[in-house]
């Protein structure tokens, strides 16, 4: 029998949770002691350990090979991250359009004019809305037609295939189809709300201030809950059915099962969803433009459509580059909130 | 032979290897963004023209686009030309990142819009002098299109092609029904007005369509009615906008919308067509170009005619089109300017290069004569309309314009929404 590698503190501290957190814990722990026993064994393993080479000059050397390994994804994060960045943030610090192009600096007078525009306030607060609305939306549709799919009917594997269709549909077309299913008189959804009694008239949904942002963002849901509901359905058959089966044997209701033990099992996954769902959807803008072109007034304009309309259409440089790095911080300040927040309360539970 | 276990030399060795491997990947990443860098640069001669024109939509034009480059490269053997067709909606995207980066094209179509923006970045060649060498005379174009190329009292391209909006489609079977007279249409506002109630009275239906999302569409639709009111956005280069012109003909533009589908704020070109044709509309403003496509539609009695105009007035329309600019750093410029010389003084080039009306009189009229409906009438418009604000900050202008509609459709005070409208288009002029 090989002698076992002493157990170093790295491993003890990967074990170390199992006896905090039960069975479930030590399931998911195990892996990590793995690979912390086999990295052991690597470096112990490696020519740069080896006692023929003074230690210093090995370690050196080692983190001279660790630099260079690093040295080309930081090269390539520096140029297509941060240099880009950096120049945004300084383009927002100054004028400058197609008339004319030389970056004259103004210092933070676009940030000023921007906050002091009741229109960028009311695209911002839209901005939240929209993001908060169709994130939510997509999470309980992608999460409910996961659960629906996990189950064995037939047809099943079909329609598993048919429920991606709206993800994979370009923007443009779903913005084109959803503009047509809403129109007040031709459309389809004002003639089933009427036949059930819903609405009378034929309201305009796209066209009213009050209403123009939530029919997009139906629209919205509709296209990007399939990518929540594969996530959550590989999420949930990885949950082990004898789990639900123990709860189940012990009493719990099927609503129970879920929310006690399907629910945590799945939540790394919900986590990182919800995360991605979010930043794409506080970006997106193609449905917005196809659907309603921000209108009426600015009541379905978001930063995104905001900031495209600004550098493309208005071609000015600095206001685009201000509303620009708004955008990045109120993502980065959520992101960086969210993920604080899960780290704390240790998932959905 | 047995390798004595991990040598000195051999741990010395290997670590060289894996240094020369780093440094390879490092050196080759560079070169590769190097040579990446050096593809985009600009080392044309002028044995090749490039040529940006907006994507034909139908296979005749760019069988016409085809032409236009087989008979410019038998008249130049020793150039090439490098066609790019650009869809429509992405045109202006393209081009603006193309010529601010260095890459622009030789020739360049440039809607009339756009051209003084252009052309006070510099970005596009004036032509004056080339124009007169070569003879090209501004009474054989159609005015307004001519005048959308000058700015600052040069000109910058030569017309290409032109549509003057708008036309008025009316559903006749619904005027019956609604008892007006089809072979009657409305001539004034007031009539107007009287007509659109009447079809708005019918069950299930609506007096008339307009545009009204916040578009470029809705602009040059309202410019009309100022224009027929005598009114206008700026007047010498200064906005002009809080009018009693102007007050007079958003206030009958809001009170026409009280007989329009509901949503009229959110409305643009398509669902104001697709109401007209599913034959919910009685009345419809659109460019004469949808003739063809309203035909194909609908199977009901449809006609069109001149939009009615206040009393006393004519009905003045405004001009749209397209116009071809030679870019600032075509190596050849008076190739580029052949080129665009070409395919806007020739009529054959001009008929089969356009499905719109060409801006070439001689074609122009040929054209209307041959595929529009009560040609007199397209003729008299094209000839009586007007350039929409030949300004380099124009795109601002109708953003301000747009804005003041949204707000009158909702209700907002006239008066209030002009003003308003009135000091962003001067912060536009004033801070370009």
């Amino acid at each position: 029998m090989p002698p076992r590698p002493p157990q170093t503190s790295e491993a003890s501290t990967a074990t170390s949770p199992t006896a905090r957190t039960g069975r479930a814990a030590a399931r998911t722990d195990a892996p990590d002691a793995a690979t912390a026993r086999a990295r052991v064994g690597r470096e112990r393993r490696s020519p740069l350990r080896l006692p023929s080479l003074p230690r210093g000059r090995a370690r050196r050397r080692e983190t001279l090979l660790r630099l260079a390994c690093l040295a080309p994804p930081l090269l390539l994060l520096g140029v297509l991250v941060l240099y880009p960045v950096l120049d945004v943030a300084w383009l927002s610090l100054t004028h400058s359009s197609l008339i004319n192009p030389d970056p004259e600096f103004v210092g933070g007078r676009n940030y000023a004019e921007a906050f002091g525009d009741p229109q960028f306030r009311a695209v911002l607060l839209n901005s939240l809305v929209w993001t908060v609305v169709v994130v939510v939306a997509q999470f309980v549709l992608g999460m409910t037609a996961a659960v629906l799919l996990s189950k064995r009917f037939r047809g099943s594997a079909v329609l598993r295939v048919l429920v991606v269709v709206p993800w994979i549909m370009p923007g443009i077309t779903a913005g084109l189809v959803w503009k047509m299913l809403e129109d007040p008189y031709l459309g389809p959804v004002n003639a089933l709300l009427s036949g059930l009694g819903l609405v009378e008239g034929n309201p305009a949904w796209l066209g009213e201030e009050s209403t123009s942002l939530y029919a997009v963002a139906v629209a919205a849901a509709w296209k990007g809950f399939p990518m929540s509901a594969v996530m959550y359905l590989a999420a949930y058959q990885g949950v082990p059915e004898e789990l639900r089966e123990a709860a189940r044997m012990d009493g719990a209701r099927p609503w129970q099962v879920f929310r006690h033990v399907t629910l945590p099992g799945m939540a790394p996954t919900i986590r990182v969803t919800l995360l991605l769902t979010t930043v794409w959807t506080f970006n997106s803008f193609d449905l917005i433009y196809v659907m309603t072109k921000g209108g009426p007034g600015v009541s379905s304009e978001v930063l995104s459509s905001f900031i495209y309309r600004t550098a493309f259409v208005d071609v000015n440089h600095g206001s685009a580059a201000t509303y620009g790095m708004v955008s990045v911080t109120v993502l980065t300040v959520f992101s960086v909130f969210y993920l604080r927040q899960m780290r704390h309360t240790g998932g959905l539970r | 032979m047995r390798w004595p276990a991990h040598p000195r030399w051999l741990a010395a060795v290997r670590w060289r290897r894996r240094c020369r491997t780093a440094a390879t990947a490092l050196l080759a990443l560079t070169l590769t963004a190097a040579l990446a860098s050096c593809a985009g640069g600009d080392d044309r001669d002028g044995s090749t023209l490039r040529v940006w024109l907006v994507e034909a939509n139908i296979p005749q034009v760019a069988e016409g686009y085809d032409a236009l480059v087989a008979d410019f490269e038998r008249r130049h053997p020793d150039v090439d030309v490098e066609l790019t067709q650009v869809p429509y909606q992405q045109y202006r995207d393209k081009l603006v990142l193309a010529v601010q980066g260095g890459a622009g094209p030789d020739v360049m179509a440039l809607d009339q819009i756009w051209s003084p923006e252009f052309a006070a970045a510099k970005l596009i060649e004036p032509l004056d002098r080339r124009t007169q060498r070569a003879g090209v005379r501004e009474k054989d174009y159609f005015p307004a299109a001519w005048a959308s190329n000058r700015w600052q009292g040069r000109i910058y391209g030569l017309p290409f092609n032109v549509g003057a909006w708008q036309r008025m489609f009316y559903n006749a079977d619904l005027f019956r029904e609604a008892g007006l007279d089809p072979d009657e249409p409305p001539r004034t506002w007031r009539e107007w007005k009287r007509a659109a109630e009447r079809i708005d009275k019918l069950p299930a239906h609506s007096g008339i369509s307009l545009i009204g999302c916040r578009d470029e569409a809705s602009s040059v639709l309202t410019d009309s009615f100022l224009y027929s009111a005598g009114g206008h956005l700026t007047r010498d280069g200064r906005a002009d906008f809080d009018t009693p012109a102007n007050r007079r003909a958003y206030g009958f533009f809001q009170r026409l919308a009280e007989h329009t589908p509901n949503g009229v704020a959110g409305a643009c070109a398509e669902d104001t067509m697709a109401h007209f044709t599913a034959g919910e509309t009685g009345m419809l403003l659109d460019g004469g170009w949808q003739s063809g496509s309203i035909g194909e539609q609908v199977s009901f009695d449809w006609r069109v005619t001149t939009p009615p105009s206040p009393t006393g007035r004519d009905f003045t329309g405004a001009m749209g089109g397209y116009n071809l600019a030679v870019g600032s750093e075509a190596p050849d410029k008076r190739l580029a300017f052949s080129f665009a010389r070409l395919a806007t003084a020739s009529v054959p080039h001009q008929l089969a290069t356009n499905d719109s009306v060409p801006a070439l009189r001689k074609a122009g009229e040929r054209f209307v004569r041959e595929h529009r409906e009560r040609p007199e009438q397209v003729l008299r418009l094209l000839e009586t309309a007007e350039p929409r604000p030949v300004s380099p900050v124009y795109v601002r202008i109708s953003r301000a314009q747009q804005g003041a509609l949204q707000s009158i459709l909702s209700g907002e005070d006239i008066g209030g929404a002009l003003a308003e409208a009135e000091r962003s288009m001067q912060q536009a002029i004033d801070r370009p």
